[in-house]
């Protein structure tokens, strides 16, 4: 962690690369597995997560001060809980669909590393914008790496990109992409190919 | 002592405003979340009458029109729990009936069409269920639903049942049908609960009266 408080857009910035929750800190692993086999569903999942972030690390940041610290990790979860169930029931009654095939992973944002980690992390200690950046930060960083996963499962898995048919209909379809080793496979490679980066970046 | 009835007095009232926050928002919208559930299973029924496909991309506001004009329910007074829908048009013995039961986890249940006239099962869809996913939650591939289309209803074999699962791959006679590898329990599950359906069903409609 850098050394001191980071303030305002900066909280936002180091997210996105630095300290990028999924590949720096290998948090929120077992959706980025799940639901990457699709551009749409990851879309939805991500922004999901954005919002449960931005809006815990808000509750979080503003309740800090009156939370007794005995009951803290009980009152974050309280505050994810609540949220993840909101979108729950947001996305039952206006993309039934999606609620569908997404399943069990919307409630599992709850679980989700990430936000439990910017809330005690971050949020108990900070103010509230600068928490919101911080939680929006973590929420963009975690899309960074799900929704290229998912660009490039879907195409080889099913040949098609949101949906739409991308790859030529003759085009053999591997399904070793679409189901979850394959999340293991493009998630490793791709944590690989970026840690490579920047470590070359560090030596400059 | 005065700090801990703080923490738990803190903790009632946070715990209060996040549930009443929840139930708030489930309230607003909860009519459209039950709409969309009716409008899903409507989609399954049809689906199985012939009368819509996935790919027809409807929207959601016609269904409910089209269900009631081309379905009718079937209300039996020895059977009030049954739901059974046939076309609302013609005599044909053309059944679409609900089923459900204990899953190798948790409950499965579904539609199911059965066309007596010709003695065969015509289709099956899950509606509901719990099963592994890549092993039993395999039965809600169309792949595997096919496996039960015309599969034969009347003839009850040496064994009591009407179709037997069999192991992936082995199924040689009209009434048996391949299971899923890596998921007996689920196969043998959907077995007693399809044989049970159906048994009950040709039962309740002894002497052809439906």
């Amino acid at each position: 962690m850098a050394a001191g408080p980071v303030k305002g857009i900066a909280a936002l910035k180091r997210m996105l690369w630095e300290e990028n929750p999924v590949i720096g800190q290998i948090l929120g692993i077992c959706s980025a597995l799940a639901v990457t086999n699709l551009v749409k569903n990851t879309l939805v999942m991500c922004l999901g997560l954005i919002f449960t972030l931005m809006m815990s690390c808000l509750t979080v940041s503003l309740l800090r001060n009156v939370i007794p610290r005995q009951v803290r990790m009980i009152i974050q979860v309280l505050v994810i809980a609540a949220y993840v169930i909101v979108i729950k029931i947001i996305l039952d009654a206006y993309l039934p669909e999606i609620s569908n095939e997404l399943g069990p992973y919307v409630g599992l944002i709850i679980t989700n590393c990430i936000v439990m980690g910017r809330t005690e992390g971050y949020a108990m200690n900070n103010k509230p914008i600068d928490s919101i950046y911080d939680g929006i930060g973590a929420g963009i960083g975690y899309s960074l790496v799900l929704l290229p996963i998912a660009m490039i499962r879907e195409p080889l898995g099913l040949g098609t990109f949101f949906g739409m048919q991308l790859l030529p209909p003759d085009w053999t379809k591997w399904n070793m992409m679409v189901i979850a080793p394959s999340g293991f496979f493009a998630l490793a490679t791709y944590i690989w190919i970026v840690r490579a980066f920047k470590a070359g970046e560090g030596k400059r | 002592m005065n700090e801990k009835i703080k923490t738990v007095i803190f903790t009632v009232a946070v715990t209060a405003v996040f549930v009443f926050m929840v139930s708030g928002v489930n309230a607003l919208l909860n009519d459209k979340i039950v709409a969309n559930r009716t409008v899903a299973r409507q989609k399954v029924i049809l689906k199985l009458f012939g009368l819509y496909q996935a790919d027809n991309k409807w929207p959601d506001s016609v269904i409910p029109q089209l269900f009631a004009s081309a379905t009718a329910k079937i209300s039996l007074p020895e059977a009030p729990a049954l739901e059974c829908y046939r076309h609302s048009v013609g005599a044909d013995k053309f059944f679409v009936l609900a089923f459900s039961g204990q899953g190798f986890w948790d409950n499965i249940s579904g539609f199911i069409a059965l066309d007596l006239d010709q003695g065969k099962i015509s289709g099956l869809e899950f509606t509901q269920h719990g099963e592994t996913p890549g092993l039993g939650g395999r039965i809600s591939e169309p792949e595997f639903k096919a496996r039960f289309k015309d599969k034969p209803i009347n003839s009850i074999r040496s064994d009591g049942l009407r179709l037997k699962i069999v192991a992936e791959g082995s199924a040689t006679k009209p009434d048996e049908v391949d299971g899923i590898t890596g998921a007996t329990g689920t196969s043998n599950a959907v077995e007693k609960i399809i044989n049970n359906t159906i048994t009950s069903f040709i039962r309740l409609n002894e002497g052809g009266k439906l």
